[in-house]
Order: structure tokens, then sequence, then C-alpha cells
């Protein structure tokens, strides 16, 4: 057996492919469904042209094959095996079978016979013939008996007389008798394939040889020829030389031969470029919009996509709104723009259209688009700018020691290309004048030069012993880090910082995108670090602000997640002492700068953000649940509210907790007579009557008039500030500060209806209890501007009832037809890879199921026919015993009858 | 048995007492040994003193038994020694007098717990001895409680010095036997009145502590709970005795519960008393129209306590048809911009739910409401505003005709809110007039979940009310951990390029000392 099947039904798939080449194809077998419409040359899909009667025939053999198999073993224990020789080999003929099996009975006959016989080895012979040929009487005539002549056949002479020299077969019989062969296709195709070739080899070959003969004639002809010039032309035109090539010609051929500068884009002008850069911040700006109410990108897409209603929609309470036609108008010749909407300008003349967004950033923005570029360039030179001297004899130095750091150097510098373009060809200089020095050493002006720049270059690589490498490691934790970094000075950090990253651009290698993002969270963790010193070091912490953002330009996701999880942990932190408690205190300085950093690399505006929005609740945490005990709460205080009023700058979203807490601050400040309590609400984190009601209260009760206000140090945010906080300095600092925030958002929030319940409590304080006397001007002057903000504000806003929002009025259904722009019917599903995916899946599953159904479904019936047939062949079984029982009964009845009537004669 | 032995070896004394205490209860000839024991009882060794009381209680529970101790009246009888029988019974009663004093000194006063949880075990052993045999005297009634000797139990455990959590925690177990359930109440009863007679001013704070820890371990038997585990077997076992009647029991729990709530108790037992009255008490007691007074008192206290004293008064209303005049325009008196920062936050809210329930409050009553909180809205913390948003569109629902509050068509604009928040009648506040702008403002909230709250209230609303429960206990965290987890694929990043942490166009600017000092001042790391 050479296969053995598993089951039958793999057995029935190997036998598929023979049974489908059996099946001729019968043209009246085949079934083409009817089209609607025929299009030429279209091919026929898959199912619409098929075989049923085939096909149904092929899966009832395979059923009888399988499923009927299994049905009649149903109800039994024992199976019989086939174990007949080859009986399972489809592979096999039936004559081959029969052989297979006749050898193998002969062999254990054979050997069952030969069991018992003794004298095996021994052969009997005749004449040194052995007696078993002899005994076969084999003769070659023999046959020739019968022949009635008793003639030898004349093919048998030519054959067998003299050896059969007479008649030596020729190659044409020989080859007369392979062609009684039929050829297999195999040897049919390599036959024609070695013709082929040496039809080919042979048409080569000659070639080669008229070639040789052309050339033999050439050569003769070449001789030939000599003789024939000299007879007929003359010495002197031979010699003519030709007219020397002036300057003129020279430089004309030469231009001719300039390779001409290739043409390029025009190079943008400065407008231009101012343009695009406005056009990009425009574009995310209007992002940045969309964003802050809450809407993506999505969103907006889905909104146009819902525009259109197809004939077959159902009036279900889905809105259709039309989208905004641009009417077409002129006026005066020229084009008549609804409000809002601008021609976009088409001479270079005009200025760029510069949106105002925002009150704030409006001045600055110009300046930001144009400083953006060399706020790179500056970035990205940062190096240079150490002094170009020492870096170049220092690469020097590098390319010379060692060369595995020459590779990744150099990659390095095809990215940051312009930067080290400068050095490289300084280098170049350099090395061609050293290989100069060698060359020409007789020309003194030069040696002495030379000499010159070798001193030169001795001094400054003297000075490269203490320069920083150019390529680093990118480090795999702080601790990594600290060790590049230590004894460096703040500067060299950055540039060391920098360097990592160069060298691990995400272009240069597979890897370098996770370690960049490795290397985000290990700068947030020095930036944690750096703002817990004391005092902090804001250059650095700027230099690494810049650093962390940039990173997290690159890779947005991970760089989110990374802030994310420092926040968790923070916030878990803090909230567990929360918990506790019931209180908390103020979060070290690395926290409140964190808060910052965020504001920095993430937009504060929008409605849902998956960083910014924690940050603001935990935020307003530090608002809520931190009793204010000492000066350093209040700066912190006054820091988260600072925070906020730049988180909610643009968007204008109102946060209680703030106003509360400028409120209690407010309210510290008011100073109490003991006893007596003032009758202001205090919201929680401040109370009335506590011990510390009187933190910002002066001591003094005048001279400070005259004091000069400045802004709050950073450092008192520390816990250990070195500045003491417990002076009327601070104090008034602090008030005004609070004052100043008041003012800020008391404007930002002055449209909201609400705006006087929201500030009325802060205005009864100003009002009636924080006269500020003792203050100096600027203080009494943020005062007088809140109420007078309150005041005017007062009169002006009238309180309109709300009503609900009103829903837009149900517009016609117009059953247009939906028309796509360069519509693809090959590309039907649209979406992300994920959806497409999930699509097919869904597809092939929806196909399967019903395969399976269907085939199952077909079992059953073929099941059932079979069981109809069943019992139809019993019922026809039992009729035919029926009748033949009867019919012996009928027959027996006859006899009796027939012997009761004989009876009856014979009596 | 002389002091140094004591001091040299414990163990071996502790030894020794076991020896005696054998000898004692086998013959009379060691009774003297009795005094010996009486003597190292008093010892300062722990391990003395525990072998000494547990031995004087298994000498006197078994001399009980055998009726061998005298226990009437001992004054006045010291002359007569006739009868030497009757003078040993007599000696032995000085000495279980003596016995008894020790016991309750141990309890009431002794650094060891583990030593003051021996002595009221040997106690409450020796009241069950006395209990198998009582004197004539002892108990009115059938039961044999032996109730002088537990009021002196229960005085000593009643310690204004001492806190006694620990034995009371002890004394738990014993709360399954209805007899000493009820006669602790009654006993309690007593003491209470007492100690509020001894002090004049009022009983100290650890006292009334260990009252309260004695009452809130207790548990009572409901309605249908039969009651005949005792303690001291009756020496009728069918007959009817008080401790057998939840009546009793009831009476006993609430003359107990109300003696001590009479006292001025400290604020944060004030709370923790409130806190379980609607669940432990109230439904124990026989009549708890008697809180009343009580609970009026605290709801007047205001505050926190007003919160919390609410509980009790919503069971007595609810319940017990308790008919309280102003309750409404006191329940809007507490709220407060502070009531959004106290533990109870979360009650509080859910019980003016229930309060808000009905339908038949008048309109103008719960758009007062529905104002008062909008308004107090504006002060209020992130984790809060969305319960209170729910809550003031379920009450929207509720009063169809409150809804003039989010719409009303036609109206024209007034120069000022006329709601008036300073008036504390609701009936006068003017808030159907009003609308809520608060709200309007909240939909600018700088969180997204309560702005989108907002925003609902600014459309017609859904019939269905909302399920105020899941907001009730809603914390900053999760709310935190929820915005963090829902992160879309792609994170928008902000475009303007940064100079440093504090750019010159910041907000901080003007306020903060942002620039770094001095570019020459190098620090080197």
């Amino acid at each position: 057996m050479k296969h053995k099947y598993t089951s039958k039904a793999d057995f029935v798939r190997k036998n598929k492919k023979k049974a489908q080449t059996d099946v001729k194809s019968n043209p009246f077998e085949v079934r083409i469904n009817k089209q609607k419409h025929t299009v030429l040359g279209k091919k026929l899909r898959r199912f619409d042209k098929g075989m049923p009667g085939v096909s149904r025939s092929k899966a009832i053999k395979k059923r009888k094959a399988t499923l009927l198999q299994e049905y009649q073993q149903r109800g039994k224990r024992n199976q019989f095996v086939d174990r007949r020789l080859g009986e399972n080999d489809p592979e096999m003929t039936l004559e081959d079978k029969m052989l297979q099996r006749f050898a193998m009975e002969r062999k254990t006959h054979h050997e069952k016979a030969g069991a018992f016989s003794l004298n095996e080895e021994e052969e009997l012979t005749h004449f040194g013939q052995s007696l078993s040929q002899i005994e076969k009487f084999e003769e070659p005539d023999s046959d020739s008996e019968d022949d009635a002549t008793g003639k030898l056949s004349g093919e048998y002479v030519k054959e067998a007389h003299f050896g059969g020299f007479l008649t030596k077969k020729t190659s044409k019989d020989s080859l007369e008798e392979k062609s009684d062969k039929p050829k297999s296709r195999q040897e049919m195709i390599e036959e024609i394939i070695a013709q082929s070739k040496q039809r080919k080899h042979e048409r080569q070959h000659q070639k080669e040889q008229t070639e040789d003969l052309r050339e033999k004639l050439d050569q003769q002809w070449a001789e030939f020829q000599t003789s024939l010039h000299f007879n007929k032309k003359s010495q002197p035109k031979e010699e003519r030389v030709r007219p020397k090539a002036d300057d003129y010609d020279i430089m004309v051929r030469e231009l001719g031969f300039e390779i001409k500068a290739k043409a390029s884009d025009r190079l943008k002008t400065e407008e231009e470029l101012a343009r695009e850069e406005q056009e990009r911040l425009q574009k995310l700006e209007a992002d940045r919009q969309l964003r802050m109410k809450g809407l993506t990108q999505e969103d907006i897409r889905e909104q146009q996509q819902n525009r259109h209603v197809s004939a077959d929609d159902l009036d279900d309470g889905f809105d259709f709104i039309r989208p905004e036609r641009l009417q077409l108008a002129y006026k005066d010749g020229k084009l008549l723009l609804p409000e809002g909407k601008e021609l976009i300008p088409s001479t270079s003349d005009d200025k760029p259209i510069r949106r105002k967004y925002h009150s704030e950033a409006d001045g600055s923005e110009a300046d930001q688009s144009e400083d953006e570029d060399e706020g790179h360039s500056e970035e990205d030179n940062s190096d240079q700018s150490e002094g170009e001297g020492s870096d170049q004899s220092e690469e020097e130095d590098d390319d010379d020691d060692d060369g595995s750091d020459l590779e990744s150097e150099k990659s390095a510098e095809d990215v940051s290309g312009e930067e080290e373009e400068q050095e490289e060809e300084e280098e170049d200089k350099d090395e061609s004048e050293e290989d100069g020095e060698e060359e020409r050493e007789d020309k003194k002006g030069e040696e002495a030069k030379a000499m010159e720049k070798t001193k030169e270059r001795k001094a400054i690589a003297e000075a490269a012993q203490t320069e920083l490498p150019y390529t680093f490691k990118a480090p795999e934790s702080l601790k990594d880090l600290m060790e590049l970094m230590e004894d460096q000075s703040y500067d060299r950090q950055l540039i060391i910082i920098n360097r990592i990253r160069k060298c691990h651009h995400p272009s240069l290698a597979e890897g370098n995108r996770t370690k960049l993002q490795n290397l985000f969270s290990i700068l947030l963790e020095y930036f944690g670090k750096l703002a817990n010193q004391s005092p902090v070091a804001m250059e650095m912490i700027d230099g690494l602000t810049i650093h962390l953002y940039e990173l997290a330009q690159q890779s947005p996701g991970p760089a989110a997640d990374t802030v994310q999880t420092v926040l968790k942990n923070k916030y878990h932190k803090f909230d567990s002492v929360c918990q506790r408690k019931g209180r908390a205190v103020y979060p070290a300085v690395d926290t409140l700068l964190l808060l910052k950093l965020v504001s920095v690399m993430f937009p504060t505006s929008d409605f849902r953000h998956s960083v910014v929005t924690p940050a603001m609740l935990f935020m307003a945490q530090i608002l809520t649940k931190c009793p204010v005990t000492s000066g350093r709460d209040i700066a912190c205080g006054l820091f988260v509210c600072t925070l906020f009023l730049q988180y909610v700058s643009l968007s204008k979203r109102f946060v209680p907790e703030v106003i509360n807490y400028l409120q209690g601050l407010l309210y510290l400040a008011v100073k109490k007579e003991s006893g007596k309590a003032v009758d202001v609400e205090v919201v929680p984190p401040f109370k009335h009557n506590s011990a510390q009601g009187n933190l910002l209260v002066l001591q003094e009760e005048d001279g400070s008039t005259s004091m000069s206000i400045k802004p709050l140090p950073l450092d008192c945010l520390s816990k250990s500030p070195i500045q003491d906080t417990d002076t009327d300095d601070f104090r008034i600092c602090a008030t005004h500060a609070t004052l100043h925030l008041t003012n800020m958002f008391a404007n930002m929030y002055q449209n909201l209806p609400a705006f006087h319940e929201i500030f009325s409590p802060i205005r009864d304080l100003l009002s009636k209890h924080l006269l500020l006397p003792a203050y100096p001007r600027e203080v009494q002057d943020g005062r007088s501007q809140f109420l007078q903000l309150m005041k005017g504000d007062h009169s002006q806003t009238t309180y309109c009832p709300l009503q609900y929002e009103k829903l837009k009025p149900k517009p016609l259904k117009l059953y247009e037809p939906k028309f796509e722009e360069g519509y693809n019917p090959e590309r039907k599903i649209k979406g992300s890879r994920k959806q497409k995916e999930k699509e097919r899946l869904l597809k092939m599953h929806k196909r399967e199921m019903k395969g399976a159904v269907r085939e199952i479904r077909k079992d059953t019936q073929f099941l059932a026919r079979q069981q109809l047939q069943e019992q139809m062949e019993k019922d026809a079984e039992r009729k035919r015993k029926v009748k033949e029982i009867m019919h012996h009964l009928s027959s027996q009845e006859g006899e009796c009858k027939q012997i009761a009537k004989k009876k009856i004669k014979i009596m | 048995m002389s002091a140094d032995d004591v001091k040299s070896e414990p163990r071996s004394v502790a030894a020794d007492i076991k020896r005696k205490t054998k000898e004692v209860l086998q013959s009379r000839e060691h009774a003297n040994n009795i005094t010996d024991i009486l003597e190292t009882a008093q010892s300062e060794e722990d391990v003395v003193t525990a072998a000494s009381l547990s031995a004087l209680q298994k000498i006197f529970s078994t001399l009980l038994g055998r009726k061998e101790v005298y226990r009437g009246r001992l004054k006045g009888l010291e002359e007569e020694t006739a009868d030497p029988k009757k003078q040993y019974s007599r000696w032995l009663g000085q000495c279980y007098m003596d016995t008894l004093d020790i016991l309750l000194n141990r309890l009431s006063s002794h650094e060891n717990s583990d030593i003051k949880e021996l002595a009221l075990l040997a106690l409450l052993k020796l009241v069950t001895a006395e209990g198998k045999h009582p004197t004539s005297k002892s108990g009115g009634d059938q039961s044999n409680f032996p109730l002088r000797l537990f009021q002196l139990i229960i005085d000593k455990l009643m310690s204004s010095e001492a806190d006694q959590s620990a034995v009371i925690g002890r004394f738990q177990d014993y709360f399954q036997y209805d007899d000493i359930r009820l006669f602790t109440f009654v006993s309690l009863h007593k003491n209470l009145r007492m100690v509020t007679k001894e002090f004049t001013q009022h009983p100290p704070d650890t006292y009334l502590h260990n009252v309260h820890t004695l009452l809130s371990q207790v548990n009572m038997p409901g309605e249908g709970d039969e009651l005949s585990s005792l303690y001291v077997a009756p020496t009728d076992p069918d007959a009817e005795c008080r401790p057998k009647q939840l009546k009793e029991q009831r009476r006993a729990f609430t003359n107990a519960w109300l003696s001590f709530l009479k006292n001025k108790l400290p604020t944060s037992l004030y709370k923790q008393v409130l806190l379980t009255l609607d669940q432990a008490v109230i439904p124990h007691m026989s009549s708890p129209k008697l809180l009343i007074d009580f609970l009026t008192q605290s709801y007047n206290i205001g505050g926190a306590i007003s919160l919390l004293a609410l509980n009790g008064l919503f069971t007595l209303i609810y319940k017990h048809n308790l008919d309280y005049p102003d309750f409404f325009r006191k329940l809007y008196a507490l709220f407060e911009p502070s009531v959004f920062h106290v533990k109870y936050t979360a009650r509080f809210f859910h019980l003016t739910d229930v309060f808000l329930t009905s339908t038949h409050i008048p309109a103008y009553l719960a758009a007062a409401f529905i104002k008062r909180l909008s308004r107090l809205s504006l002060s209020a913390p992130v984790s809060a505003l969305q319960m209170v948003l729910v809550l003031i569109s379920n009450l929207l629902r509720r009063h169809p005709n409150c809804q003039v509050l989010v719409h009303r068509s036609g109206g024209e604009g007034l120069g000022s809110d006329p709601y008036d928040a300073n008036e504390p009648d609701p009936a006068k506040c003017k808030a159907m007039d009003s609308s809520l702008w608060e709200v309007k403002s909240l939909q600018s909230h700088v969180h997204p979940d309560v702005s989108q709250a907002a925003v609902l209230l600014g459309k017609p609303l859904a019939p269905l009310e909302t399920d105020l429960s899941q907001y009730l206990e809603l914390q900053t965290s999760e709310m935190f951990d929820k915005d963090l987890t829902s992160q879309s694929d792609q994170v928008p990043l902000e475009f303007h390029v940064p100079k440093g942490l504090f750019g010159p166009n910041d907000q901080f600017y003007n306020i903060w000392a942002t620039e770094p000092p001095t570019k020459k001042q190098k620090t080197v790391n």
C-alpha cells in the first residue's frame, strides 16, 4: 500500500482531479446564466457559467463514497477493513493490482512450498546444461511445425541465418520502431527543443564563417586600395594641417560643452514662503478651532457624507442640509462675495491674508512664523555656534582616529546636511592643503602659511581634548544620560542631547524611532529632576522643553503615552493622600512645571484631549484640595491659576475652581477683626476662622504705597525658597498677582450669561472689605479696574430668558441620485486597513457559513432520498413476498378444490 | 506565701496557685489558701494575677454550687459566731465580697486589656454561678438573674477614665443571650442616669464613647425572632420572663438610647451616631417618635450634622408619619457652597433626590431648589457638577411646570436675575421668574463631560430620568482615569514652536519672573 488516507474525504479529494479530467466538456452540459446586457469582451463571472449536471453528479458520487458509507455503517460496531493489495491506491490500475496480487500469491506459495524442500541448492544438469531449461523443451522453431508448408518463412531466414548479418537493421527501421510507440508529450517537447538548439547552433556557425570571410576580403581590399590612391590623390592635400584654434574658438567650444544648468523649481520669494507658512498655520488653526468645539475630522466628513439622501432613504429623521453653494454674481465688474470669503490674491504684490486668530498672540504670530525657521536653523547649528574652528579640527581628529565612528558620522551628516556641508568643505580644503604641503615644499610662501596652519591646529587640537565627541549611544535610562552629562555645563548638555538626537534620527536605522521615544521619557525624567533643584535652572529647562517638543512632534502617540504615565503617577500619589486625609499638600515644582510643559506640547484648547483634560482635572483638584498654610502655598496656587489662565485663554472655558481660589486668596488679604466674622462666603480649601486666615494681611499699616511691584519669582514655588515669603513685599506682589488674574479671568468670562453671579462674591469682597488703602497704586488700579468692569457691565447685560436651541427646520427631501467624483467600481470599501480586513473576514465567514449550510442541506436531502429508496425497496420486497405467498396459497387452494372435485367424482 | 517568692518566680507561683485551688476544692482544711490567693491577685505580675483571678473564679463558682457561701447582708453579723459552720460560711461570704471587689477593680482599671478581659469573663462566670443558686432575695421575678452583680459589672465597664473598647468587644459575644442583652440595657440606663447626675456639666468623652461602643455593638432581635437563649437559666424554664419579651427588650433599648442621647455628644461621636441612627436604632425602638427632639435639635445645629440628621428625620417622616413643619425650607437652607466639600455629599444629594421625588411638591418649591442648585454649581468642583446637572434635569422632568427655567418663549430681556439668592424662604425667592443662566454658563465648562451634560439641558429633555446613583459617588480620580483611557489613536500636538518653557507672549509674563536670572551666571552641574 502506497498511501494511507486518513478518511474517505481525503481519498475523494485526491481523486477529484482525475475525475474532472474524465468528464469531457460536453457542450450540452454547459449552462450559462442569462445576462441582462451583453457587453462585448466582458468575462463571465465564476457563477454565471457552469455545468450543473456534471457537478450534481459529482456531488452525488462524492456523497456515495463518503456519506453513504457512513450511513450504512451507522449501526455497526466493527467494520471491514479492506486489506487487499492496492485496493485503496487510486494510482494503480486494475491490471497492476491483479499483477501485484498474483506476485504476492506466488511468493507466499513459494515460501510455503519451499519450506520443506531439502535439495534446493542442487541443480540437475545434462551435458553441462541445466535440466530445468531442457525440461521446458523450448525450441526456437517449435511453432514452425504448425506450418503447413514445412518451410521456413522468409522472415525467419533473414533474421536467423548467418547470424542475422544479412539483415542488419537500418537506423530508419529503428526509428520507425520507435515511432511505433506513441510519443509522450514530454518527449515531443524535448525533441523540439533539441532540434531548435541544433538549428541555432548551425546558424551561428555559418555566421562566423561569413564574418571571417568578409574580414579577409577587407584586408585584401585595403592592400589593393593603397595602390589605387597612390595614383589618384595628390600629396599636399593629404598633409594639410588644420588651422590652430584661437581663443575665441576655444571659448565657443568650451561654452558649448559646458554643463548647462538644469531647470529647477523657481526659488520661492520670501513673500511666497511667508504665505505658505501662513496657510499652514491657518489650516492648523482651523483644525484647532474644530477640536475646540469637540468636532473631529471624521465628524465633519460624516456630516458631509450624511448630506446625501438616496432614493431608497426613508424619512427617518436624518437631516439633510444642502451645502452652501456660492452664487456667482458680479457688480461693477467685480466678483461679489459673501462675507467672510475673500478671493485668493492672484498677484504676488498683494499682501498675504493674515487672519487674526486670537488677540493675545496676534502680534507675535508674524514673527513666530518667521522665527520658526530661524529657530530651527539656530537649533541645528547650535554646535557650530560653539566655535567653528575647534569643531573642525576635532572632526579631523575623529576621522583620523577611528573609522568606525566615521560611518555613523557620515550618515548623520547626510541627514543634517546643510550644517555639516560647510564643515566638510572646509575639511576638504584642509586636506588638499595638507597634500599640497607634501608636494610643493619649495614654495616658501606656502610653507610659511602651512606652518602657521599647523601651529594653529596644534593649539586647537589641545583644546579639542576637552571637546565633546560627535556620536553618542542612545541612553537607556536616566542613569546613562547622567553619565554622559556628568560635569558638563548646561550648554554642553544641550549639545549632547542634540547630537544624540541627530545620531539616532529615525531615517537612519530601524530601531531609532523607539530609541528616540525612550530618549523622550528619559528627558522628561531629567526635566522633573532639574525642576526640583533649587534654584531652577531655567535655561536648561527651556532647552529641554524645545527638545521635548520636537521629539513629541516626531512621534506624538508614544510621547503622549509617556506624559500620561508621568501625570498618572503624580496624580495618584496626590490623590491617595487626598483620600486618606481629605486634603493634600501642594505638589512639588516638577509637577507644576510638568503641567506647564503639557501646555507647551499639546493644544490646550481642545474640547477633549487625552493629555490636557486629565492635566486640567489634576490642576482643579490641586486648587480644591490643598489648604493654604504658607506663602509657598499661595505661590503654588497662583501658579496653577496662571496655568489655568493659559490653558483656557483660547477656548475661554469656565473653571469654577479658579474663581473660588482667587476669591479665597483675596479673603486672606482682608483684615479680620477677632471675634467678628467677615460675612463673605468662602469655598474650601479656604475656611472662616482658620489659623492662617491672615496670611496675606499686611503687617505694617503704611509705608508700602510706594513699593514697586515685581513679578513673583519662580523660586518661591520650591519647598525651601531662598527668598522669604513672609514679608509684606511678597504679600503685596501676591495680592497684585491675584487681582491681575481676577481681572484677566473676568475679562475672559465677560460673555458668560452668569458672569455676574460668578464674580459677585469677589465684587462684594472688594467693594466692602478689601479697600486696599495701604497698597501701591498698581494694586489699587487692579481693584478699581475690576469693580469698573463689574459695574459697567451690570447695566449692559440683559438677562434674556433661556430658550431651547431652535431645531433646524426640516428641509424637503430631494431624491436625487448620488454622484461620486472619480468613482472607481473596483475600490468600493473606504476606510482604514483594519476596517477593510474586518469586512473581508466577515464576508468570508458569511460565504463559508452559507456554503456549509448548503452542504448540510444537501446531505440531508441525499440521506432522505437514500432512506426513501430503502423503504421503497423494502416495500417492493414485501409486496413480492406477499404476492408469492398469495400465489402459493391460491394454487394450493386450487389444488385442494381440484382434489375435492376428484374425490367427489371418485365417490 | 511571702512576697519574696512572688517576685522570684512568677511561673512557679502560678503553679502553686493551681495546687492550692485544688486543695481548697478538695477539703475545707485548706480554706485558708483563699486568703493567699486573694493576696496574690494583687500582684503586679500579669501571669500571677491571671492565675489567681481564674483560681478565685473556679473556687467560688464551685463553692457557690455547694451553697457554702453566705450571701446575706454581712454588716452587723460579725459578733454572732456561735456555729462554726455558719462562721465558716460567713467568712467565705466575706472572701467572696473581696473577690468581687478585686475582679471589678481589675475590670475597671488595669493596664493590660487581657487581664481586663479575664476579669470580665470570671465575673460573668460568677454571674452564672449566682444565677444557678439564687438567694431568695435576688431577682424579683422568675428569672434568677443576679442583677446586683451585673449592675456592678456594667458600671465598671462604662469607665469614665479608660477606653474599654477592647473589653466591650469581648463582651459583645454575650449579647446573643437575651437576658444579658436586656439587663445590659437596664443597667446601662441606670448607670447613665447616675452618671448624668454625678457630672453636672456633661460626662467625659471617654465615658460617652464607651457607652456608644457598647450600644452600637448590640444586635437587636427582629420581629419574628424567637427569644429563648438565656445565659442564666430560670427556675421554671417555660415561664414567661422579661428577657423573653421583645417589647421589654425594645423598651429597655429605647430607654438606654434616649438617656444616652440626652448627653451632649462630642462632634465626631455625634456624626457617628447620626450615621447609624436610621439603620441600627430607629427600627428597634419601641416608639421612634421619641427621637424627634434629638433629631430636630441636631437638624437645627447646621453644617454637616444637619445633613446627617436629615437621614434620621427622613426615616421618621417617611415611615412614622412625622409631620415636620418647614422641612423644605430648612432643607433649602442647607444648600450652601460648602455642601460639595463635606464628606457626606453623596448621601445628602441622594436624600435630596428622594425628598424631591414626589410630583406633588409645588412647582415654585421645585423651581427654588433647581435655581439654588444651579447657583451653587457655579462654585462646585468638577466631580460634583455632573451630579448636580443630572439632578436638575431630573427635577425638570418631574415638574414640567419648572421647564420655564430652561425654556421661556417670548420673554423679554431683564436687567438682572429676578432670583433672590439671599431669601431664605423658597416661596419668596422668585425662582419661577428666572432662568438657568448658570447652566448656560456651564456649557462652556472646562471639562468635556460637564459641558456636554449642560448642553443636554439646553435641548428639549428626553422623557426618561437619568439615574443619579452613578454620579453620586463620582470621584475626581475616576474621571481622571476615564479621561486618560479615552484615547483616540492620534493625539493632536501644539503647532506653535516654543522657545522655552515660558515664552515671551505667555500669560505668565506679567505675573511670574520667568526669565533665566542672567546668562553670565552659568551654573556647572
